[in-house]
């Protein structure tokens, strides 16, 4: 392998390679480039690799043994090994403890990694997608809102709403709480903005379910139609109108 | 299946099936060339990299043509085309999704190669040359061949779509659309010519330093594109997204980072091989890792696993490129591992105080910085798979992890650019620290006395202050003894990069730590404050067109100008898209924004205001690294890697 044609090859690019080096070392040197100790350090480096290449390819092509390209002994080479080793695995543990400490459940719509410091728009946004793919983590997302914005109509309606909605199911001493709970927060969402459909609409829709008011139930849904509520939420309502109807008839 | 697309889709497919066999056939030629050294079949090398070229332009053409001509026969087309799209977002929609931008990426890399293929056209005869442009035309047929079958952008839609959706909202409010996902495909692809490089060296076995000077333009080159696309989009992020931040460590943003980190890593080692003839293996290995690593972010990125490990499966491409990311690996390390003897580098570091002990630390630190992002990243991956449970890595993770290491690099780009080569002595670093000690301390104390406060803002500044009189004083010195020359060459153009790189580290330190934000309930006509500004709401218009409804807030800041953030609904997707309206100056910027719920008939708004300091800067940051990486990458002196050694060289030649 020593003497094939390719290692002789590799030499001279080698010695081409110093020996085109020394000369722009100069001219970086020349247009301030280099300094002049650095200049000084890195030509005797250069002069000294290419005549050690150049006495090698005259003697016969073959590469430099290990031995001579690393003087170093074996042991002392083994121990640096496993020095550094040892470096990346306490690294990579630490780094490894430190993230599984920083990790945490993960929400529908949330990011694997990163986070955007959300604005309200942006947590909204995603609550809206996730309302009915998964109500408790946008229960959760328009907390977060409130938390922020504790006046914020679109979190306080539609929070009370998945609420009631999860409750239906329940018994009725949770039924009554989340009647009570969603209530107030509708009627907040109402005196804030009175115009916004949804709050009327969902509110008509709880007293009917949860708290079997018939005739609350009417005038909020009366009110709701009136505002032009949005077509999914007019949707839900013009389903409930008749039963309602039919309730106060009877 | 065909016949249902129009002839855009047709030529697409045969555009691309023309390229893969181009490619196939522009591999063969150059592995069957190089390993017989038959110089017929090697000058034909350069014909199969125009081909190739233009049937990736071809393809390109033609759904571009579609998209203009919106040809709803095609999926693609139905998917990001629409009637209502703006001229200048339709074109850009091309790429707005997987299967244009794979087609985006196949061009990138055609054009590549037959930029390579020309520049090596009068030494193709050199086996290095033809070797790497066989792994260019390998790399070119897998994407020929993904975009030909799992992420095909030219298949058959359904019938009777006469009109789509558009792109996603987000890319069509900004026109930093059209430059951030091209630019950064520049510098992604161009990763692949150092590789390409990288892997011919070791299969000949010329593992010296000539590959590498020869290809220090291309991988300057990709760097640079790569940094300016990440900035480009921490602009655009900033500029659309609402929340006023440029970088939130998101797994699409960290894809982008991984590779520049390496790939920074990379430029500084690999001028101690340069000099010293150390680091070859290390080198290699970030060469490698710097496509790998590319490779792997377009898995996160394309394969769905990013919404859980479990859509993997159903993503087609995926598998496509972890086999290809595994290939890479495989065949990387097995042609190290067989070349080790030759890596085996002929010196060592003399002393820790020197230049190349510098630049060795410095790779440490770069590489401890790649495995915490790429960690964070993939961590929860990891976690789902083995555990099937949903978890996240959240920003103070990276934010905790990254201010260290970027304190840590900081101060090694203050000391590392005094640092001679092989040994500094006590004497000679207190000479060249000096001036930028004090430049430090004038930092430190300026800061003080602006208000500034805590302790990773306090260093950065300081450390800010001592990099950049490091920086100046290199740039000072060469430009005295050669006038604007001075300015010219990869160590005075380097540190123009590092001017850049301390100005966003500095405005990154300051916008993190003293930005304010406060949500305000304003009235129309009543003036507002917050953080010694003045805020008037004026009026709330409504705004439509055949694409969206937009709601305006028109504000008025500090009684000057009026500012309207807004929110603008896309009418066909159904979509609430938040625009801020920004306010810029060198010092500070406003950023408003419109929270929901608004009426166009209300008589009052809720506006969330952000005080941003320094923001400017980043982009002035970013300008100077651009700049700089272009002084570097001409230094207008070194002979062509085609002169014959014993040419000589014209003193001044630029």
């Amino acid at each position: 392998m020593s003497d094939s044609p390719t290692n002789l090859e590799a030499l001279k690019q080698e010695r081409e390679f110093l020996l085109r080096s020394l000369r722009d070392l100069e001219q970086e040197h020349k247009f301030g480039d280099l300094d002049d100790q650095d200049f000084e350090t890195l030509r005797k480096d250069y002069v000294a690799r290419a005549a050690a290449t150049i006495k090698q390819i005259e003697s016969s092509g073959s590469t430099l043994s290990p031995e001579q390209r690393a003087p170093e002994s074996s042991t002392n080479r083994r121990g640096r090994t496993v020095l550094v080793a040892s470096m990346v695995l306490v690294v990579a543990g630490l780094t490894g403890w430190f993230v599984a400490q920083q990790s945490g459940q993960r929400l529908a719509g949330d990011s694997i990694a990163g986070s955007i410091e959300d604005s309200t728009a942006s947590i909204l946004s995603r609550a809206r997608a996730t309302n009915f793919v998964d109500p408790q983590a946008a229960i959760e997302l328009y907390t977060q809102v409130l938390a922020v914005d504790p006046d914020n109509v679109e979190a306080l309606t539609y929070r009370a709403w998945l609420l009631a909605l999860i409750a239906r199911s329940a018994g009725d001493e949770v039924k009554k709480l989340a009647f009570e709970s969603a209530s107030r927060d509708l009627q907040r969402a109402i005196s804030i903005d009175a115009k916004y459909a949804d709050a009327h609409c969902f509110l008509g829709i709880v007293r009917f379910r949860l708290a079997d008011d018939a005739q609350g139930a009417k005038e909020a849904l009366t009110v709701c139609s009136q505002n032009n509520p949005p077509a999914e939420v007019k949707g839900f309502v013009d389903s409930i109108v008749a039963e309602v109807d039919a309730a106060l008839g009877g | 299946m065909l016949a249902s697309t129009g002839v855009s889709g047709t030529l697409g497919r045969a555009f691309l099936l023309v390229g893969f066999i181009g490619a196939i056939f522009g591999a063969f030629a150059a592995f069957t060339g190089a390993r017989r050294n038959d110089q017929q079949v090697i000058r034909l090398i350069p014909r199969f990299a125009v081909l190739t070229f233009a049937a990736s332009m071809g393809a390109f053409a033609a759904m571009e043509y579609a998209m203009i001509t919106r040809d709803f026969s095609l999926a693609y087309v139905q998917k990001v085309g629409s009637w209502s799209t703006p001229a200048l977002y339709n074109f850009a929609a091309v790429w707005s999704a997987l299967e244009g931008s794979i087609l985006m990426w196949v061009l990138v890399l055609a054009g590549y190669t037959l930029a390579v293929a020309y520049w090596v056209r009068k030494r193709m005869h050199d086996l290095i040359a033809s070797w790497a442009m066989g792994v260019m035309f390998v790399v070119s047929a897998f994407f020929f061949l993904v975009s030909f079958f799992p992420a095909n952008p030219f298949a058959a839609g359904a019938p009777g779509v006469l009109d789509g959706p558009g792109p996603n909202p987000l890319l069509q409010n900004h026109i930093l659309v059209m430059f951030h996902p091209p630019i950064l495909y520049l510098g992604y692809v161009g990763v692949t010519v150092p590789f390409a490089f990288a892997i011919a060296a070791l299969i000949t076995g010329r593992v010296d330093e000539g590959w590498l000077v020869a290809t220090r333009r291309w991988s300057l080159f990709s760097w640079g594109f790569l940094t300016f696309g990440i900035a480009l989009g921490s602009w655009w992020s900033y500029e659309v997204l609402g929340w006023s931040g440029v970088w939130a460590w998101d797994p699409v943003e960290n894809a982008s980072l991984l590779p520049w980190i390496t790939g920074t890593a990379y430029i500084h080692s690999v001028l101690v091989q340069e000099r010293r003839g150390m680091l070859r293996v290390w080198n290699i290995s970030l060469l490698v890792a710097t496509f790998s690593l590319t490779i792997l972010g377009t898995f996160l990125t394309r394969s769905g696993v990013l919404n859980s490990v479990h859509a993997f499966s159903e993503s087609g491409i995926g598998s496509w490129f972890l086999g290809l990311f595994a290939v890479v690996l495989v065949v990387s390390i097995g042609l190290i591992g067989w070349r080790g003897d030759r890596l085996r580098s002929p010196g060592v570091i003399d002393s820790p105080l020197s230049r190349e002990a510098a630049f060795l630390a410095n790779n440490v630190l770069f590489a401890v910085f790649a495995f915490v992002v790429l960690l964070g990243t993939v961590f929860p991956l990891i976690v789902e798979a083995l555990q099937n449970r949903q978890i996240a890595v959240g920003a103070p993770f990276f934010d905790r992890l990254s201010t260290p290491i970027g304190l840590a690099l900081l101060t090694l780009m203050a000391i590392a650019p005094v640092l001679p080569w092989r040994k500094a002595t006590t004497e000679t670093l207190r000479d060249r620290l000096f001036w930028p000690a004090w430049c430090g301390l004038g930092a430190l104390i300026l800061s003080l006395a602006l208000g500034a406060y805590g302790l990773a803002p306090l260093l950065t500044f300081a450390l800010g202050g001592v990099s950049a009189g490091a920086a100046l004083r290199q740039v000072f010195l060469a430009t005295r003894r050669q006038g604007w020359r001075g300015l010219v060459g990869r160590a005075n153009g380097g540190m123009i990069v590092h001017l850049g790189v301390i100005l966003i580290a500095v405005a990154l330190g300051a916008s993190n730590s003293f930005s304010k934000s406060q949500e305000l309930s304003l009235v129309q006509n009543v003036e507002a404050q917050f953080a010694g500004h003045t805020f008037e709401l004026r009026d709330v218009i409504e705004v439509r067109d055949d694409r969206s409804i937009s709601v305006k807030a028109l504000v008025l800041v500090d009684g000057r100008k009026i500012y309207a953030p807004a929110i603008t609904k896309f009418t066909r997707i159904g979509m609430n898209v938040g625009t801020p309206s920004v306010r810029t100056s060198l010092t500070t910027d406003i950023y408003l924004t419109l929270e929901p719920p608004v009426r166009q008939d209300a008589n009052e708004a809720r506006i969330k205001v952000f005080i941003k300091p320094m923001i400017t800067w980043l982009w002035i940051g970013t300008a100077l690294m651009a700049v700089g990486t272009a002084l570097a990458a001409f230094p207008g002196r070194r002979r062509k890697p085609t002169e014959p050694t014993s040419a000589p060289v014209e003193v001044g030649r630029s």
